[in-house]
């Protein structure tokens, strides 16, 4: 892939990064997450009072001698997650932008990367009209990981895509068990509401990245203008318009693309999910050090 | 909007050339983006877009027409021409209505003549697109019509038309107010100062300015005019003045007088007529030469050898001419008052005294020229009639104009005239007064004192009034109006109502300094104007004159050539003015019964006789300074549209990039 950020410099300044999620996931044994739920680890969580059938290991004996009664020390537990990142590969994500499809790629490898790094597992979904297919399948370790990478960097973006459909219809989005991501431009009819509901329904935390290029923010063309969409089959797709873009078009588009960034984040806060914009013309590194933290998804 | 060169025009071919630009220019460029998404959504919020969007997508090519138009513009050279408010063509016609006008040959008048001329450059003035004004100089100047277009053409002719309808001819018989009618022109020219004022009229002006006059008189025209006649009375007899003129041409005809009522002798050669109360017509050879007066002159020195005439009194004198000249208004003339109207006065006395006697005769000779006053004494005491101030009669208690009882009151008064009551012993209940008694003072009396201003006390000083024996009017009704007061109470009452004229003078001639201070004449010659009036004061009139008419009976009527119907007045004094000249009769019956026929006659100004009369100078209106009008070059205008949206665009433009 022309532009691929792909490259071991990448990962490698992906170290020091780890992903956040929330406390209140179930996961799986042997991860590297701290759950509410109490376990075996070593980290101090709290004390309670002992009951039959406890282990009697677990007494605090200070506490004894203290108050003559016998309580136990709990301790914090530690849940592997699964993440599971959904990639629209629609036209519109790169068939002819290969910047936008190194964009969506490299995070989609990033956050990847982070996941294994922390002993999670992944997964790419990749939505191809209505279905998400999941050619990788569940990737364990590093080295499964880069082994995924090299189809991953491979990734054809075209046709169209429908996310409610493809998340929807997912067959194995777990429950309750870690995050999934949705990396699109959402510029598409279809009902992305549904499917973070449906992901919330699942208790999944959520996170919606919008994959924007600076053309698509602030056209710069004008004038009398076929706009031939990406996805069209042909001259004649009712996709294509013809606009004479002038000031007050541009007003228009800038506009209607405000609120639906707007609708987005409000429909996200109102589901407990997080999205984010992230432009192309930025330095991945910048998204990935600066824009992630800033919502918390990384630490 | 006119053009210098129309062939400009030919510069919107450029028009086609921009349109067909227009339609070969490529419409749509194809553009490749990752979606139309968004531009589709943004389609809903395009709906909001303002009107000047529009205008905006249109300001290039809107520009450009712009530019070819103004060019081809350039070419044809745009204007628009000056208002025409300041046209030479517009005219003000002053049409002069005054009586020369009316001078005629062949049946028709100047004014005709005018008329038929202004009516002629109306008709010029409107084929031109002009507008005309109409001014009438008669008595007063009128606008007939005020700047009327050429569709009035119609009305405005039928405006014309009427000025010389027999029934309602609008030419006067006096002066024309010609400045008035210039001024009237001053208020057009405020319009358009450029207007011509044409006058229409027969009078010649040395210098008339700015005016265009046009002379509507006939080189036939002659006038003979009567302008004057006079009746002096000389040595007891009458000499009777006739001035003449003759206009146009010099005159040999005859005058003939007519003198109605004359009394004395006419004699021709060897016969002499005598003339009691008898009508005779005098024809008079006359040479008149042109322009110049000549004075007729008949009767008692007279340098006109027509007969012996000596007349001591006539009733009237009509001088007329029969020749048919161009203004036969001039050509007969009244002259009335030779006879004075009879004045019938009666005095009554127990105690005649030699004041009111002497009095009465006095004025009776000094208004000899207005009344022929008849004078009735009758005394009533033997005293009276051992001193022979009167002679022995019955009274009389109708058929008289003025009755003067002193001391002695007859139960019933006269009620068909004046009564004036000297010191009386006892009054009438009919009066409605009652006197104190006598009071007979010391010394030099009391000095009395004047009452209400009142026309019978004008010029008389009444403080000159003394009198040592009087009574007092101790109670009156309010018809009754104090002339004197002496010591506060009244002594002298007048009272002028239609059914009792009354004065009642309560103080003894005897024992006052009335009788022989000025104050009595005058008191008396006021009473006698007061209560019998003369009916008009002059017996020639000017045309346009105020009259005055004074009524001795309930109704009064005036006949006239200056009214279609005979006037009826019940009021008396009533004002009239008379706007035609001849002959007038004022009718009226008082409660004697005896009908009052009075006449007086309106003469037409000396100056409208002379119908080839020339003035010096023509008044001009005031013309006001022109400020001309230039032709708009439009070019400017359109270069500044052009200009403004130029900067539209570049604004518009700016604010997309």
């Amino acid at each position: 892939m022309k532009g691929s950020y792909l490259n071991d410099e990448f990962f490698s300044r992906l170290e020091t990064l780890s992903l956040e999620m929330r406390a209140d996931l179930a996961g799986f044994f042997g991860g590297k997450h701290l759950v509410k739920t109490y376990g075996q680890t070593v980290e101090f969580a709290d004390y309670r009072e002992y009951a039959l059938g406890d282990d009697i290991r677990r007494i605090d004996w200070n506490l004894y001698s203290r108050f003559e009664k016998f309580f136990l020390k709990l301790f914090t537990d530690e849940r592997q997650m699964h993440t599971q990142i959904f990639i629209d590969c629609s036209a519109s994500m790169g068939k002819d932008n290969p910047q936008k499809a190194a964009f969506t790629v490299g995070i989609a490898a990033a956050l990847g990367y982070l996941s294994v790094h922390n002993m999670d597992k992944v997964s790419y979904k990749l939505i191809k009209g209505n279905k998400a297919e999941d050619p990788f399948g569940t990737i364990v370790g590093k080295r499964a990981f880069f082994s995924a990478m090299t189809g991953l960097e491979n990734l054809t973006f075209d046709g169209e895509s429908d996310i409610d459909a493809a998340v929807v219809g997912c067959e194995n989005t777990g429950n309750n068990d870690g995050l999934t991501l949705i990396i699109s431009d959402f510029f598409t009819d279809s009902d992305w509401r549904r499917a973070v509901d449906y992901l919330s329904y699942k208790k999944r935390q959520v996170l919606l990245i919008q994959v924007m290029t600076p053309e698509e923010r602030d056209p710069t063309y004008s004038g009398r203008v076929n706009l031939i969409d990406s996805e069209s089959e042909d001259l004649t797709d009712t996709k294509n318009m013809k606009m004479n873009i002038d000031m007050s078009a541009q007003m228009a588009y800038e506009e209607a693309l405000k609120d639906l960034e707007k609708d987005l984040y409000e429909f996200c806060v109102s589901r407990g999910a997080t999205f984010i914009t992230i432009p192309t013309d930025q330095p991945i590194e910048k998204v990935l050090f600066k824009e992630l933290l800033k919502v918390g998804i990384v630490e | 909007m006119n053009w210098l060169t129309p062939l400009g025009f030919l510069g919107f071919i450029g028009l086609l050339i921009l349109l067909l630009i227009y339609i070969l220019k490529p419409n749509y460029q194809n553009k490749q983006v990752s979606t139309t998404y968004v531009w589709r959504l943004s389609l809903k919020y395009r709906k909001k877009k303002i009107p000047i969007s529009k205008l905006r997508n249109i300001l290039l090519i809107i520009c450009q027409v712009l530019i070819v138009c103004t060019c081809a513009f350039m070419l044809a050279q745009p204007f628009i021409a000056g208002e025409d408010k300041h046209s030479a063509n517009e005219k003000i016609i002053v049409i002069d209505a005054s009586g020369s006008m009316l001078a005629q040959v062949g049946g028709e008048t100047r004014f005709e003549r005018a008329i038929d001329q202004a009516k002629d450059l109306i008709d010029e003035t409107f084929d031109k697109g002009s507008v005309v004004s109409v001014i009438l100089a008669g008595k007063e100047a009128t606008f007939i019509r005020q700047r009327a277009t050429a569709d009035m053409r119609d009305t405005l002719k039928r405006e014309m038309d009427a000025l010389i309808d027999p029934n309602d001819f609008k030419c006067t018989y006096g002066n024309a107010d010609i400045d008035g009618s210039m001024t009237l022109a001053e208020s057009v020219l405020e319009a358009n100062a450029k207007a011509e004022v044409v006058l229409f009229t027969g009078t010649t002006y040395i210098n008339d300015g700015k005016v265009n006059v046009r002379y509507v008189s006939d080189p036939g025209e002659k006038n003979v005019s009567i302008a004057n006649v006079q009746a002096i009375r000389e040595e007891n007899y009458y000499r009777i003045e006739v001035d003449m003129f003759s206009y146009g041409q010099n005159y040999s005809g005859v005058l003939n007088v007519q003198i109605t009522g004359a009394q004395g002798t006419y004699g021709v050669g060897d016969s002499t007529q005598s003339l009691n109360n008898e009508t005779i017509t005098i024809p008079c050879s006359v040479d008149l030469i042109k322009g110049e007066r000549t004075k007729v002159r008949l009767g008692i020195k007279a340098s006109y050898n027509v007969g012996e005439l000596q007349i001591y009194a006539y009733d009237s004198i009509y001088c007329y001419i029969e020749e048919k000249d161009s203004l036969a208004i001039d050509n007969a003339f009244y002259l009335y008052g030779g006879t004075p109207q009879k004045l019938k006065i009666q005095y009554y006395s127990t105690l005649n005294n030699i004041f009111m006697n002497s009095m009465l005769l006095d004025l009776q000779d000094l208004l000899r020229d207005d009344w022929d006053i008849d004078i009735k004494t009758i005394k009533d005491s033997d005293s009276a009639i051992a001193n022979g101030y009167g002679k022995e009669g019955e009274i009389e208690y109708e058929g008289y104009d003025v009755y003067i009882f002193e001391h002695r009151i007859p139960d019933e008064l006269p009620t068909d005239g004046l009564v004036i009551l000297l010191y009386p012993d006892e009054v009438p209940k009919s009066l409605a007064l009652t006197l104190s008694q006598p009071k007979h003072l010391g010394g030099d009396g009391t000095v009395f004192t004047a009452g209400e201003s009142h026309p019978i006390m004008e010029y008389v000083n009444a403080s000159n009034i003394r009198s040592t024996k009087y009574k007092t009017i101790t109670s009156y009704d309010s018809g009754y109006t104090p002339l004197l007061y002496a010591n506060g109470e009244p002594v002298a009452l007048a009272k002028n109502e239609a059914d009792s004229k009354v004065l009642i003078l309560t103080f003894n001639f005897h024992y006052s300094n009335f009788p022989i201070i000025p104050e009595f004449p005058t008191f008396m010659l006021n009473t006698l104007n007061y209560f019998i009036p003369t009916t008009f004061d002059k017996n020639i009139y000017n045309l346009y004159d105020k009259v005055v008419l004074n009524s001795r009976s309930e109704l009064m009527t005036v006949a006239g050539p200056a009214f279609a119907e005979t006037l009826e007045f019940e009021t008396t004094p009533v004002e009239i003015y008379v706007d035609a000249p001849g002959s007038y009769t004022v009718t009226q019956t008082p409660i004697s019964g005896n009908k009052i026929v009075d006449r007086f006659s309106v003469v037409i100004p000396e100056e409208q006789c002379d119908i080839t009369r020339t003035v010096d100078t023509l008044t001009n209106p005031f013309y006001p300074t022109i400020i001309e009008d230039i032709d708009l070059d439009l070019v400017i205008y359109f270069a500044i549209a052009l200009v403004t949206l130029l900067f539209c665009e570049w604004w518009l433009k700016s604010r997309d990039n």
